[in-house]
């Protein structure tokens, strides 16, 4: 026990203090701005117009604030002590508590204020000289309010907001924090919540806990949010357990958001990646070689449902009789499909490796690279041009646009492995390469705010311990595990899929109980997965909800929700899995 | 309930069903029990009776089928969501949405230290321990003694016992035990008066690191907040959350087509009905002008512009789109039946405030 407790207390220290190459996240004004940063002490981060050294952060506590200051040797950042900061946020102070409760009944409100700009006396050009001069952000908030007309007739609350507004403006806080799924999650929504696929932290938080994401588990993902998903899993497992982020075999999928967590190797070494198509084979082949006949009709009904989805939309349930299992065993695959598979596989592996290469690498040539990896895609996709695909996506596809309108640019690509069944070579390689840079995007380099701040030293990091990178893609043995034994829980997070295509596919792989959770920004989609679910009896205890999340301001004689709140942040769908062979036979036909 | 770790694992082992598991019995989505598998005894509901023995050895997520073949259920794996849904109350307790997002952020993962207080019926504990395991702790207190046992003896039916380790103390009154200043990572209030305990966490609270506040009012909450500033915690963030759940079903929907009018009636009755949707407007029972209107409108963009469908013969004029009975409209089933979802009627719309903050860390 006292081993045990001395090892987590290292641990958690490791997390608190920024050491040179952490990651590291600036929350600017409390909210209003963040930035994400790899602290060196050689990098530089660019705050407003202002560019300054990250080395005095090196050391510090997460949580620390820090503030510009612009003395002639130039801008650098200049620790804060909490108190003072304590002091000029937060102003429900006991000091002013007392002011507040005359202040409601004061006379002074703002029957004289004229909105004619001619309160503030001190001019822009004043203030720009006062700055050249070296004043601190302090001094020039002082002066405007010495120089506030209007300032002494204001209201107490009204002098504190004056004094906050012109504080963020001239002398913005900077706090460290950790990057962590939830500082992510908040940062991303509040910058950019398209590259998060518009998830909330509350959304994100709720995910974790449906798909019962704990110590030992083997979690499943399909992530489409640039790896975010797969991340915050990460973070919650902790090394224990697996996770393993699956995608099509035409896909790259882009795990890039794993570079802003500060995993430790345990963390980064449980995390996998491995193509749909493998983990599907796995489970299958896994019951055939043991000749069960339950377990059987458990593994082939995922192939089998999987090629009836696509057909048919709306795949009988008796698709899944055992009857017609075995004979369709052998033939689980189209020839043409299991082609295109296997050369998705091999196109994957050797586009990952090329994208990975230009990830790791400072991104200066990348998008190159990319396009040599588009080539190489279509090249490879050309030998096989004239291998007949069933042209079964067109049905999806269509029903999709019906359904959420999505933009057809969405859509191509989208649908499933056989999509490129349909699409002619070039404007596949474009919309890879489209689709590439996007990804890319979401990652932590490329994008212009996210400062990035690309060091030789990182690319070093990363290939020393290839053997424990995060999102490496799965062994063999592993895949073979995770067939045997099936996932412990299903996360989904892919705006752009159909989540019954997704369930059909996805649902036998998880064993038997497993709970799943599916994120969608639509809710139709959700809403008829899970009627279909409900009715083929794939899974039970299916809920389908929507989050919501109201922040409050609680200051004294002050609390009132906040002005602007998220108004959606998707929907969440989720359930059980069942045994699927105890579904399908009535009980007395079975001998357990 | 835990995961059980890669190397202790049998060859699926752990998803079949033996003597002595915790199983969710599913009965509808609604409905949902515990049940302890016990050989020799029988678990009974309104479907039917179900002898334990018949589940030892089936896999989790198999549906069982009652005596004499009469009622089915199926049988669930624990997880802490199930829990909250089938634990009994003896508190109020914190459901799903509040409690992920307190786990969520309060960062709590793989062995962190959780204080908590009070334990009440143990549903948010239960999420905590999944959370810290394997190697963190859960200290939870409680003031009253057959409530803590109550919790101690399900945490260990679950196999969270070693994690947890509840205490019987008044957390108001007395404050956080001795021996854990320093250890906390994350520390989760639920009491009636927090501010009385805040002023002493300091010293429990090591480095940023952060607290949770659950107060169902909002003078509480006020309260709180002031307690937490004067004593240089920052960050201070309170939400509310909340989660709506949504009825998913098929309906078949009436459709307007009409068939069988020529375009001079269609225009006649188009007339009629705006005179009479003017003129019944304050009659009883009749309270539809608005679809009136909307007939009206679907009259004249179909049937008007589309001339070669037939509509069958209206009775008479002053029928039209009055009366409720769709037959009489010539309002023609639909029969293809659409999925659709609402939310349910009724929700619980709030069931407390949760306040954040983290202790300030100090300058060197």
């Amino acid at each position: 026990m006292s081993e045990n407790s001395s090892e987590t207390r290292s641990k958690r220290h490791m997390g608190t203090i920024v050491i040179e190459g952490s990651s590291i996240l600036l929350d600017i004004n409390h909210g209003d701005r963040f930035t994400f940063a790899r602290a060196h002490t050689s990098s530089m981060v660019k705050l407003g117009n202002v560019k300054c050294s990250l080395a005095p952060l090196i050391g510090c506590p997460f949580g620390s604030i820090f503030e510009v200051s612009k003395d002639p040797k130039g801008p650098h950042l200049v620790q804060v002590s909490q108190d003072k900061e304590i002091q000029s946020s937060n102003c429900n102070k006991t000091e002013v508590h007392g002011v507040e409760e005359l202040d409601i009944c004061s006379d002074r409100d703002n029957r004289d204020l004229i909105d004619d700009n001619t309160a503030q006396s001190l001019s822009e050009l004043e203030i720009s000289y006062m700055r050249r001069d070296g004043a601190s952000g302090t001094k020039i908030v002082e002066a405007l309010i010495a120089n506030s007309a209007s300032f002494q007739n204001k209201t107490t609350l009204s002098q504190e907001k004056y004094k906050r507004k012109k504080q963020k403006k001239h002398a913005p806080r900077i706090v460290v924090r950790c990057p962590s799924a939830r500082s992510i999650c908040e940062a991303y929504f509040t910058k950019e919540p398209s590259k998060i696929g518009y998830l909330r932290m509350d959304v994100l938080a709720l995910l974790l806990s449906l798909a019962n994401v704990g110590a030992n588990a083997d979690v499943l993902l399909l992530d489409e949010l640039g790896g975010f998903l797969t991340a915050a899993v990460g973070e919650r497992l902790g090394g224990f357990g697996t996770i393993c982020s699956t995608y099509c075999a035409s896909k790259v999928p882009s795990l890039g958001m794993l570079g802003l967590f500060n995993f430790t190797p345990c963390t980064s070494s449980s995390i996998f990646c491995a193509p749909l198509f493998e983990l599907i084979q796995a489970r299958s082949s896994i019951s055939t070689a043991e000749g069960n006949h339950e377990v059987s009709a458990k593994g082939h009904s995922s192939t089998e449902a999987d090629l009836h989805s696509t057909v048919l939309p709306e795949s009988p349930l008796t698709a899944l009789l055992p009857e017609q299992q075995t004979k369709i065993a052998g033939s689980l695959l189209d020839e043409s499909e299991k082609i295109l598979l296997v050369k998705g596989a091999q196109l994957e592996t050797r586009m990952s490796k090329s994208l990975k290469a230009s990830l790791i690498d400072s991104s200066i040539g990348f998008p190159v690279r990319v396009e040599m990896a588009a080539q190489e895609f279509s090249c490879s996709y050309q030998l096989n041009g004239e291998i007949e695909f069933p042209n079964q996506c067109t049905v999806d596809a269509k029903s999709q646009l019906q359904t959420f309108s999505l933009e057809t640019d969405n859509l191509v690509g989208e649908g499933s492995i056989a999509t490129v069944g349909q699409l002619d070579v070039d404007s596949q390689t474009h919309q890879l390469q489209g689709e590439i840079k996007n990804r890319t995007n979401c990652g932590f380099k490329g994008t212009d705010d996210m400062v990035h701040t690309a060091t030789n030293a990182e690319s070093k990091h990363d290939s020393q311990d290839k053997s424990l990178r995060a999102g490496r893609r799965a062994s063999a043995n592993q895949v073979a595990y995770w067939g045997r034994h099936g996932f412990s829980s299903l996360i989904v997070g892919a705006p752009e899929m159909d989540p019954l295509s997704v369930c059909k596919r996805m649902l036998p792989l998880l064993s038997p109980s497993a709970p799943f959770v599916i994120y969608h920004p639509y809710m139709q989609p959700l809403a008829e997965c899970m009627h279909h679910l409900r009715k083929e009896r794939m899974a039970v205890n299916l809920q389908l909800s929507e989050p919501w999340l109201r922040e409050y301001q609680v200051l004294p004689s002050q609390t009132h929700p906040h002005m602007q709140m998220s108004s959606t942040a998707g929907f969440c769908l989720s359930g059980k899995s069942l045994n699927f062979s105890s579904t399908c036979f009535p009980y007395h036909e079975r001998e357990l | 309930m835990l995961g059980v770790p890669r190397d202790q694992r049998t060859e699926s082992a752990e998803c079949l069903i033996r003597e002595g598991d915790v199983v969710i019995v599913y009965e509808r989505h609604d409905r949902m029990k515990q049940a302890t598998v016990c050989k020799g005894k029988e678990f009974q509901n309104r479907f039917g009776v179900f002898p334990y023995c018949d589940w030892i050895g089936k896999p989790f997520g198999s549906r069982v089928v009652g005596k004499k073949g009469i009622g089915f259920v199926y049988l669930l794996k624990p997880t802490p969501e199930l829990w909250t849904l089938v634990l009994s109350h003896r508190t109020q307790i914190l459901y799903v949405a509040d409690i992920s997002f307190v786990v969520g952020f309060l960062e709590i993962g793989p062995g962190k230290v959780v204080l908590e207080s009070g334990t009440g019926s143990g549903s948010l504990t239960t999420s905590l321990a999944r959370s810290i395991a394997p190697l963190g702790h859960v200290y939870s207190f409680d003031f009253h003694e057959l409530r803590a046992e109550a919790a101690r003896e399900d945490f260990k039916r679950n196999g969270l016992g070693s994690l947890v380790t509840v205490a019987v103390r008044d957390i108001q009154g007395q404050g956080f035990p001795e021996d854990l200043v320093g250890r906390a990572d994350a520390v989760f209030l639920d009491l009636p008066q927090p501010w009385l305990v805040i002023p002493h966490l300091g010293r429990y609270l090591e480095g940023n690191v952060p607290l949770c506040s659950f107060s169902p009012c909002i003078e509480q909450v006020q309260r709180t907040c002031e307690a937490l500033t004067s004593n240089h915690f920052t960050d201070i963030r309170t939400f509310e959350v909340l989660l709506r759940s949504y009825d998913v079903r098929t309906q078949t929907f009436g459709s307007l087509s009409m068939t069988g009018v020529k375009e001079e009636i269609a225009a006649e009755n188009l007339s009629q009905v705006r005179k009479l949707s003017g003129q019944k407007r304050g009659r009883d029972g009749l309270k539809q002008t608005e679809p009136l209107v909307m007939q009206g409108h679907v009259l004249t963009t179909e049937e008007v512009t589309n001339g070669k469908e037939c509509i069958p013969a209206l009775s008479s004029s002053s029928d039209i789109g009055l009366s409720k009975n769709p037959e009489n409209t010539g309002v023609e089933r639909n029969s293809s039946e659409r999925i659709v979802a609402r939310p349910y009627p009724e929700t619980r719309g709030h069931t407390g405030f949760l306040t954040f903050a983290r202790q300030g860390s100090n300058l060197n």
